[in-house]
């Protein structure tokens, strides 16, 4: 049985699906397009708490208005005093970008404002279906040094400390910096290991604009955004959260997102398996059905090891000789190993001569079937 | 009718509105302020100079709504009597806050500003 709070994250999944499907259209549509608009979500107050804990306050409160969530009046009115508070929230920590792009500019510092306030102008039905709660933007490593300098000046204090600045500028995903607001400062998209894939100079290639105020400021491309909000959704801990599956669902359904240029520069990062694992994730989130139990909603596996595992079966790439040295780590213990291995030495001459394979081709193998090591391009 | 303002402004001018004939002196929005929508309310931030951080609902949302283009303020006035059928005593009030909105930073009478 569903806990309360596991039931309302997913009825506020059914509702991020519906409001993005054709986030770019008229707002007019939005009902036209719900799947069930007679039979509304009941919302409460824990629907409220999941809904702002996933950041989709907004979406919330356009169902409520919309007619595809029923409350009572005290809760509705809360919705909106919360929806009010986030976008007070977003639009103060708007102003900070127009400063930032400022003294950027000022400096001759390119910057890209990432996820939040980029998803939220150029991905959805407008800003105000969007909050968030930090500001992401993307330097160029070297620009790092001086963007450090700015905020330490204007006494925002880092969060975490790093092995230092040269590997701040090579290797680092993003530096924290908070005040009253906070700065997530990026090199790149993602963390360690993956993050080292993306070739940070196709970041920089092109980008997409929206305005704050009189200020145009530069975002990635719809295509890198797509990308972002995959590996954003996908390589955090499980379930995405519900403000990144509006962006990757908004994003996915546009029709004019370029899926030949989104699948060709996942496969130069040697990333494809990522995005497409979060796009069946994300669909997955939000149509899951009301009759099966929700515990299989979640097929990844715990471990690094058992992902390995699971990769050796599914991968067209693993050998049979891959999968036999590989059951060294599943077979219960030291005994049954030396039995296994036995059994393998006195193995017939016919399957002998089917199975000969120098040891460096068993390795590579077993190398590539565990995804190690950039994919060629 | 009142903008209800949530932060202090800050080095605003005021008292430009005095200057001109109000018929006739145009307004448009503050291109620089940053704005949400949520149906009923409108949050507005005035970026620096001005700074300051308020709410519009109602005719105050209807301002800013009806100066998605630069209008003359008699002209702005017309169409809100007639949007809500406000009595001629009202139009005084809404002068008032028309003023109130150019003191906060919302509203800029563009001919002054070429002035200063």
């Amino acid at each position: 049985m569903l806990t309360e709070r596991a039931a309302a994250r997913r009825a506020l999944a059914r509702i991020v699906d519906t409001l993005t499907t054709g986030a770019r259209t008229a707002e007019a549509d939005v009902v036209s397009s719900a799947s069930d608009p007679a039979r509304p979500t009941v919302a409460d107050d824990t629907t409220l708490a999941v809904a702002r804990g996933e950041r989709v306050v907004p979406l919330l409160a356009r169902a409520m208005t919309h007619g595809l969530v029923s409350t009572d009046d005290d809760t509705a009115a809360a919705i909106h005093e919360a929806w009010n508070l986030s976008m007070r929230r977003c639009l103060v920590m708007e102003e900070q970008i127009v400063w930032l792009h400022g003294e950027l500019t000022t400096r001759g510092v390119e910057m890209r404002v990432l996820k939040g306030s980029a998803s939220a102008h150029l991905d959805h039905r407008g800003p105000e279906w969007r909050e968030f709660g930090d500001i992401d933007i993307l330097v160029h490593g070297s620009d790092m040094p001086a963007v450090y300098e700015l905020f330490e000046r204007e006494g925002y204090e880092r969060s975490h400390q790093t092995p230092g600045p040269a590997y701040d500028q090579r290797f680092i995903k993003s530096a924290m910096f908070r005040r009253d607001v906070e700065f997530d400062v990026h090199r790149t998209l993602t963390d360690n290991p993956l993050g080292h894939r993306i070739d940070v100079t196709d970041l920089w290639a092109e980008h997409s604009s929206f305005t704050l105020g009189t200020t145009p400021v530069q975002a990635l491309s719809d295509e890198l955004r797509f990308i972002h909000a995959c590996l954003h959704g996908y390589l955090s801990r499980p379930p995405m959260r519900l403000s990144t599956l509006s962006d990757l669902l908004a994003l996915v359904r546009r029709l004019d997102l370029d899926h030949d240029r989104v699948l060709d520069i996942a496969d130069r990062w040697g990333l494809r398996d990522v995005v497409t694992a979060a796009v069946a994730d994300a669909i997955a989130q939000a149509t899951w059905p009301d009759d099966i139990d929700l515990r299989y909603a979640e097929p990844d596996a715990s471990s690094i090891g058992g992902a390995a595992l699971i990769a050796a079966h599914r991968s067209p790439a693993t050998s049979s000789t891959v999968q036999t040295l590989l059951s060294l780590a599943t077979l219960p213990d030291t005994r049954t190993r030396i039995e296994f291995i036995r059994s393998l030495v006195m193995a017939s001459p016919q399957y002998r001569s089917e199975h000969r394979r120098p040891v460096r081709t068993a390795a590579t193998r077993l190398a590539r079937a565990l995804g190690a090591g950039r994919r060629p391009r | 009718m009142e903008a209800e303002r949530t932060t202090e402004p800050g080095t605003a001018e005021p008292g430009t509105v005095e200057q001109g004939e109000p018929e006739h002196r145009l307004l448009r929005r503050n291109p620089a302020a940053l704005v949400r929508d949520l149906d009923t309310t409108l949050l507005v931030q005035i970026p620096p100079p001005a700074a300051a951080s308020f709410d519009l609902s109602e005719t105050g949302r209807m301002i800013w709504l009806l100066l998605d283009s630069p209008i003359e303020e008699g002209e702005l006035i017309g169409l809100i009597v007639d949007e809500t059928a406000a009595a001629e005593t009202d139009v005084a009030a809404i002068r008032a806050f028309i003023d109130e909105l150019v003191d906060l930073g919302a509203i800029e009478i563009p001919g002054m500003l070429d002035a200063h």
